[in-house]
């Protein structure tokens, strides 16, 4: 049923009506916040009447405890009709012709609303603190001094006391250096944990943020980030500590910079630093230029290549393809089937690889050997000088112990072994094994077998020597790629390496290789990548940013042993 | 019409030494000159585990000290900077042909021939002879062959070129060492200051020096061919290849001279007044062709089937006789001739001569000798390898003590020490000595 209820207020100008229209199957009556018709006031029940439509009249039924009249009649149930007026506890209410659309207009006024007596009685039963004899400002100020004493005297007192102190080691009571914790923002990261107890160490002026100067007292070795002569003057002054290295945020290295800070600077490089060779960078995703290693075109010096198809002279000849052929590589025993990590073994740390070592993963196949005398003698690896003495002291003990298996050497070479030898015979001894070492060393520096097979081989007058091997182990050194971290990868995923039939050939990813994996630092499908996943602000090619003044020791403590100069 | 006809007989003799060759081949596929794979050069056998081993491995097949002993001891290492040296640059300066080591005449048989996009990375030219010259490009075969485990014929079947059988070895060797392979190779090249070329497939693979041992190891995987037999085989190879070139009419001769390079050199360069004036079979003063690759055969001969030995001297006697006739006469002489060496190299095939037929072929060539049928230095010069050749396999095969003959042979490689001082009676006597010696006499 739809019905219009209207609310009377009664008025000295006239009396205001408000009416709305409610719907229902049919009206409650009463002050639940759910009745069609709500009666709020005080007195009346949470269900007080119903009515309902009873073939197109209005029928009412008691529900609640108040006293129900129908023109003055009491009553729990009956019909209603237009005029007729409901007096339920302090509402009168009347049925109102209704208009179009509507089943039923009801009339609501409250009559007697609650007396004046009714409103003082319920405010003089409520307790205030203004009753009390502490009041509210007295209560304040208590609470006021209390706070200032704990949290700012007791601080202030620990921080002047141990001050004091010359070594600031504090000698504030306990319960004064309590409170002047309570001070700190937050944890201090581990490493400065063991001087945090003395706030001034770092915080050296009150009320000012903590100074570059304070950081260097002990980091007075850490790089700079470029060189101050080739950036304009307002970018040199850019950049403190504090810019990056946020404190007081718990036992985490004191790092918290964002790739905001790089590209504060590196979006347009070219402002901050006008002559630099530094291509713009942005985003890892999108605005990374590409990788331009470090590696030796001339088998000289090192050098930046434009692309990773250059081609780099190593000084050495090592065809990968060969070495990972799919059947292995023929060893002593048979065939051997190589794996990258048989020669490239990374460091503790897992970043990089160690340097290829020929005892280690070249001398299993490629033998050394010069003679089979004797069981069989190599030459051993690195040192030309070493392996001429090696192969000449060889022979000579050959020939003054006798017993040569040599059937081409003379008699006194081959003789029993013990017999001693007369001064003649000695001569030919030590001409025989000059001879054969000379021999010997043609062979050792072949420029096909030997040396020769991985070497480039150099004859002058002065003997043999070996062209130096020219490999940058490190050919991005601005990034710090750690293979450890990569080591569900197999190698080949990155570097081709079983493809590459030549030295020559630069073997690191592309940058497009990366960004199969790493995004930029809004990526949500792959590994979100800033500037600081990869690179280092501090370089160590550079020199300290804020070196220690002259005539100033650094603050850094020094393990006792050292200082004292004892064991 | 003429040249017809010659071309018909050319087309003959090729077809017969096809057959032939095809009768008497070993295992070996393609020679290594005409294979299309890339050369992957030297460097990549020599390594010091393979074959440039200082010490071999304990459980190697072969002696590993291949590489060293070529390098160091086989000229074939150094034939690409004998071009650059002064006899090289010489040569080439008098025929005209710029740089002896840029010439593809003199490279032709002084490296090992690779195209320019068949060169892997270790490849030199400058290695000279190398070992794919001989064993073939080792493209395909270096996979298999660097296994360890697979046999010579595996090797064989994946492109090496075997060489263990002299059929086999000859071919290659022919190529560079006998003349008519190369049709500029002629005596304008002699005229220039090269030096004279001999070869006796036996003496050169002992003195190249041989770079393999005959182990057992050896014997399971390869036929061993004695020396006897390598002998033979070379001088039937050489023989081919002659009468190849002096039956070709195209090539036989240069203008209106011969072609003087298949001609024996000291028929008409000798001192005047040394000349012996007695060489059998023709006149003095005729220019005779270099025929001792056919004076061996007729020994050879003799042993197999003495009526061919009888037919070989004829066609010898025809051929030498031809020479006054003319370029067509001389070339059908020559295909007669060659036509009697495809039938003997037929009968020759798998021959392995044991020691009474060695001993046979020793007899032969020591009374030919004696008898002065070696007249001339080149004959003279090829039976003295023979010689040492089939003394040297009976010494192998152990019917023979290397110090009975020790002394003689010595004195007969003495007196075939140089051309210039080569007399036909010192030759003989000292055949006689040896002959003695060794019971073949």
């Amino acid at each position: 049923m739809q019905a219009q209820i209207t609310s009377i207020t009664r008025r000295a100008r006239g009396d205001l009506r408000k009416s709305s229209v409610v719907t229902g199957g049919y009206l409650r009556i009463g002050r639940n916040a759910h009745s069609e018709i709500l009666l709020s006031d005080l007195r009346m029940a949470m269900e007080e009447a119903e009515l309902h439509i009873e073939n197109g009249e209005l029928r009412l039924i008691r529900k609640g405890t108040n006293p129900l009249t129908v023109n003055g009649q009491g009553t729990n149930t009956g019909l209603l009709k237009v005029g007729d007026e409901l007096r339920l506890g302090p509402y009168r209410l009347v049925i109102e012709e209704p208009p179009e659309g509507v089943d039923a207009a009801i009339g609501v006024e409250l009559v007697t609303p609650l007396s004046e007596d009714v409103e003082r009685l319920t405010s003089t039963s409520r307790i205030g603190l203004a009753n009390t004899w502490f009041s509210r400002r007295g209560f304040a100020w208590s609470l006021a001094l209390v706070i200032a004493l704990l949290f700012l005297a007791f601080p202030l007192a620990g921080h002047f006391m141990s001050r004091a102190s010359q070594d600031g080691s504090g000698s504030a009571p306990a319960v004064l250096a309590a409170f002047h914790k309570t001070w700190s923002a937050g944890e201090v990261s581990n490493p400065h944990k063991f001087f945090s107890s003395n706030c001034a160490n770092c915080h050296e002026q009150s009320f000012k943020t903590v100074q570059d100067e304070a950081c260097a007292s002990c980091h007075n070795t850490v790089n700079h980030h470029f060189d101050p002569a080739t950036v304009t003057p307002a970018a040199a002054g850019q950049l403190s500590c504090t810019n990056c290295h946020k404190e007081h945020r718990g036992p985490v290295m004191a790092s918290g910079a964002t790739q905001g800070v790089c590209l504060d600077c590196h979006a347009d490089i070219k402002k901050v630093a006008p002559n630099t060779k530094l291509a713009n960078a942005g985003d890892f995703s999108s605005g990374h230029p590409p990788f331009h290693p470090i590696v030796s075109l001339d088998g000289k010096t090192l050098a930046r290549v434009d692309s990773m198809d250059a081609k780099q002279q190593s000084n050495l000849k090592f065809p990968h393809s060969t070495h990972l052929a799919q059947g292995g590589v023929r060893g002593q025993t048979g065939m051997v089937k190589l794996e990258c990590s048989n020669c490239h073994v990374p460091e503790r740390d897992g970043a990089l690889m160690k340097p290829v070592a020929f005892e280690q993963s070249c001398a299993n196949c490629h033998s050394l050997a010069f003679t089979a005398e004797g069981g069989g003698r190599a030459v051993p690896h690195g040192n030309p000088d070493l392996a001429k003495r090696t192969v000449e002291e060889f022979f000579s003990k050959v020939a003054l112990d006798g017993g040569s298996v040599d059937t081409t050497a003379p008699e006194t070479i081959r003789r029993r072994p013990g017999v001693p030898l007369t001064d003649p015979q000695r001569l030919e001894a030590a001409q025989w094994a000059k001879v054969k070492a000379a021999e010997a060393m043609e062979i050792v520096f072949d420029d096909k077998r030997g040396c020769g097979s991985c070497h480039t081989v150099q004859k002058t007058d002065a003997g043999y020597g070996i062209v130096p091997v020219k490999i940058s182990w490190v050919s991005m050194p601005e990034a710090h790629f750690n293979h450890a971290k990569h080591a569900a990868v197999t190698c080949t995923n990155c570097h081709n390496a079983p493809a590459s039939t030549s030295s020559a050939d630069i073997l690191l990813p592309q940058i497009a290789t990366c960004q199969n994996c790493h995004g930029g630092v809004g990526e949500t499908t792959k590994v979100a990548s800033s500037c600081m996943t990869c690179h280092d602000l501090h370089r160590k090619e550079l020199g300290p940013m804020r070196p220690l003044p002259a005539g100033k020791t650094s603050r850094m403590p020094q393990p006792v042993a050292i200082r004292s100069g004892t064991n | 019409m003429r040249s017809k006809a010659l071309r018909g007989i050319r087309l003959a003799i090729l077809a017969t030494f096809a057959v032939a060759g095809f009768a008497t081949q070993g295992m070996a596929g393609p020679l290594p000159s005409q294979s299309k794979d890339v050369h992957m050069g030297t460097g990549t056998c020599a390594e010091s585990m393979c074959h440039g081993a200082g010490n071999s491995w304990e459980r190697s097949t072969v002696p590993q000290n291949e590489y060293i002993i070529w390098s160091r001891q086989d000229k074939h290492s150094k034939a690409y900077t004998a071009l650059g040296e002064e006899r090289g640059q010489r040569i080439a300066k008098n025929l005209g042909i710029g740089d002896a080591q840029k010439a593809p005449l003199c490279l032709s048989c002084h490296t090992d021939v690779a195209a320019a996009d068949k060169r892997g990375w270790r490849y030199k030219e400058a290695d000279g002879v190398g070992c794919e010259a001989c064993h073939g490009p080792a493209e395909k075969w270096l996979q298999v062959h660097v296994t360890g485990i697979s046999s010579h014929k595996e090797n064989v079947e994946a492109g090496m070129y075997g060489l263990e059988d002299p059929v086999d070895r000859a071919k290659v060797c022919v190529g560079c060492h006998v003349t008519a392979s190369n049709p500029l190779f002629n005596h304008r090249l002699y005229g220039a200051g090269h030096p004279r070329i001999v070869f006796e497939l036996d003496t050169f693979t002992a003195t190249e020096p041989a770079h393999y041992r005959i182990t057992d190891a050896y014997r399971t995987r390869k036929v061993v061919a004695n020396g006897a037999r390598t002998w033979a085989v070379g001088q039937a190879a050489v023989a081919q290849v002659v009468l190849t070139q002096v039956s070709d009419a195209q090539r036989n001769h240069d203008g209106i001279m011969p072609a003087l390079a298949t001609f024996d050199c000291f028929a008409c360069h000798h001192q005047l007044g040394s000349m012996s004036g007695s060489l059998a079979q023709q006149p003095v003063g005729t220019m005779r062709i270099n025929l001792s690759s056919l004076q061996m055969l007729k020994v050879v001969a003799a042993e197999v089937d003495p009526p061919l030995a009888d037919r070989l001297g004829r066609n010898i006697t025809a051929l030498r006789a031809s020479v006054r006739e003319g370029f067509q006469p001389m070339a059908r002489a020559a295909a007669d001739a060659a036509q009697t060496v495809t039938e003997l190299s037929a009968k020759i095939g798998q021959r392995a001569y044991d020691q009474n037929q060695m001993k046979t072929l020793l007899r032969a060539l020591v009374r030919a000798g004696v008898a002065g049928e070696y007249a001339s230095y080149v004959d003279a010069e090829q039976a003295t390898m023979g010689i040492a050749a089939v003394l040297s396999a009976l010494t192998v095969s152990g019917s023979i003590n290397e110090p009975r003959y020790r002394d003689a042979l010595a004195k007969l490689y003495e007196a075939m020490a140089k051309p210039e001082t080569f007399k036909l009676d010192a030759f003989r006597s000292s055949v006689e000595t040896l002959g003695r010696a060794t019971d073949a006499l």
